[in-house]
């Protein structure tokens, strides 16, 4: 695995971290930070019309920063690859994981419209 | 008008149409208590018989009667057959006003939804008889209303707080700068057109342009308009978008 980075306009302000087959994404609610599923970690971000987001996914120990992550939780990951998606369906970034689960962590700049979204992977 | 209005005026119109059906079936109660139908046919002046009954007096009788009573139902346009699992069966006028009051309500109901959702189609069942089909119109109805609401729930169609709008130049999300400020002056008069917040949620301050229909929902490219949208809202669309 490697690290890689985008600048994506993000619609309807919402990334997803899943499982490449598992499609069990989380009910949004509008109302955090994120929201999981076994397989899937939905990530509020920056809105399309407000710009871009600055989106990095890579190793944690690698693209982590040295403070705390904003979100620490475990994801099943049965086909060992990781998928970053953006509303409808449309991946941005993928890497390959070792595990049938995997630890994902996640640095934003606090804020709900975040535009700073850095995964990290063990 | 919301859609409980309109299901609210429905109503009143079956109920309209129902006591319609008791007047007319008052009619026929007291036409039959006549020994003669001043409509049944008679043999013309002129002839024999001339002024006697005449005709197939039963079989008629209980036609031009039927007439009548769908005449005070709907002047003409009420059913009195319905075709169920390849049968035909004949409706009373109650029955006749229910069932034309129910698809009334059906119909509308999923209008409204196809505006939003053009792929979504009711529950089908499977009945046997006149009572249990106008049941499963009204499952259709309450099914279209039910689908309807959660549609507006999540911004799928110009929501509750709709007011004013802005013609998307097309899908794309390259607003200019006079679209952003147009929506976002909508957006501070009026709010959020799905959940009415004046608070678009974003530390810009800018409240997001909403393409109505969404993009995805668009399938057949008609035209679209933009409505401020709080930044949870917009999120709560996408979220339901990507798992319906």
């Amino acid at each position: 695995m490697f690290v890689q980075s985008q600048l994506v306009a993000v619609p309807n302000a919402l990334l997803f971290v899943r499982d490449s087959w598992l499609k069990d994404r989380p009910s949004i609610n509008g109302a955090a930070f994120f929201w999981t599923t076994r397989s899937c970690v939905a990530v509020s971000c920056r809105p399309d019309s407000d710009g871009e987001t600055e989106l990095t996914l890579g190793p944690a120990p690698q693209v982590g920063l040295t403070r705390s992550p904003s979100f620490h939780g475990w994801i099943d990951t049965p086909t060992r690859r990781v998928l970053v998606e953006i509303v409808p369906g449309v991946i941005v970034l993928q890497a390959e994981v070792s595990g049938l689960s995997t630890r994902v962590q996640i640095w934003t700049d606090g804020y709900r419209d975040t535009g700073t979204v850095i995964v990290g992977l063990d | 008008m919301t859609p409980h209005e309109r299901t609210a005026l429905l109503r009143l119109r079956s109920d309209h149409a129902w006591l319609r059906v008791e007047l007319a079936a008052l009619r026929v109660r007291l036409a039959l208590r006549r020994k003669y139908s001043a409509d049944q046919p008679r043999v013309p002046a002129g002839n024999p018989d001339g002024g006697q009954w005449t005709g197939d007096g039963g079989n008629e009788r209980w036609r031009r009667l039927a007439d009548r009573a769908r005449w005070a139902t709907g002047r003409g346009r009420a059913p009195t057959r319905v075709r169920i699992n390849e049968r035909w069966h004949d409706l009373t006028p109650g029955q006749a006003a229910r069932l034309q009051a129910a698809e009334a309500e059906a119909r509308d109901a999923l209008r409204q939804v196809r505006q939003r959702d053009p792929e979504w189609r009711p529950s089908r069942s499977l009945t046997e008889n006149v009572e249990g089909h106008i049941q499963a119109v009204q499952a259709e109805a309450r099914e279209a209303q039910a689908r309807l609401a959660e549609l507006q729930r999540v911004g799928i169609g110009p929501g509750r707080f709709a007011a004013e709008s802005v013609p998307a130049r097309g899908p794309g999300r390259d607003f200019t700068a006079s679209e952003r400020r147009e929506i976002n002056r909508i957006g501070r008069e009026t709010g959020c057109h799905t959940c009415g917040t004046q608070e678009p949620g974003t530390r810009s301050n800018n409240f997001v342009p909403d393409h109505q229909l969404p993009n995805a929902r668009n399938i057949r490219g008609r035209p679209q308009r933009l409505y401020p949208q709080c930044l949870s809202c917009s999120q709560r669309q996408g979220g339901w978008m990507t798992n319906d």
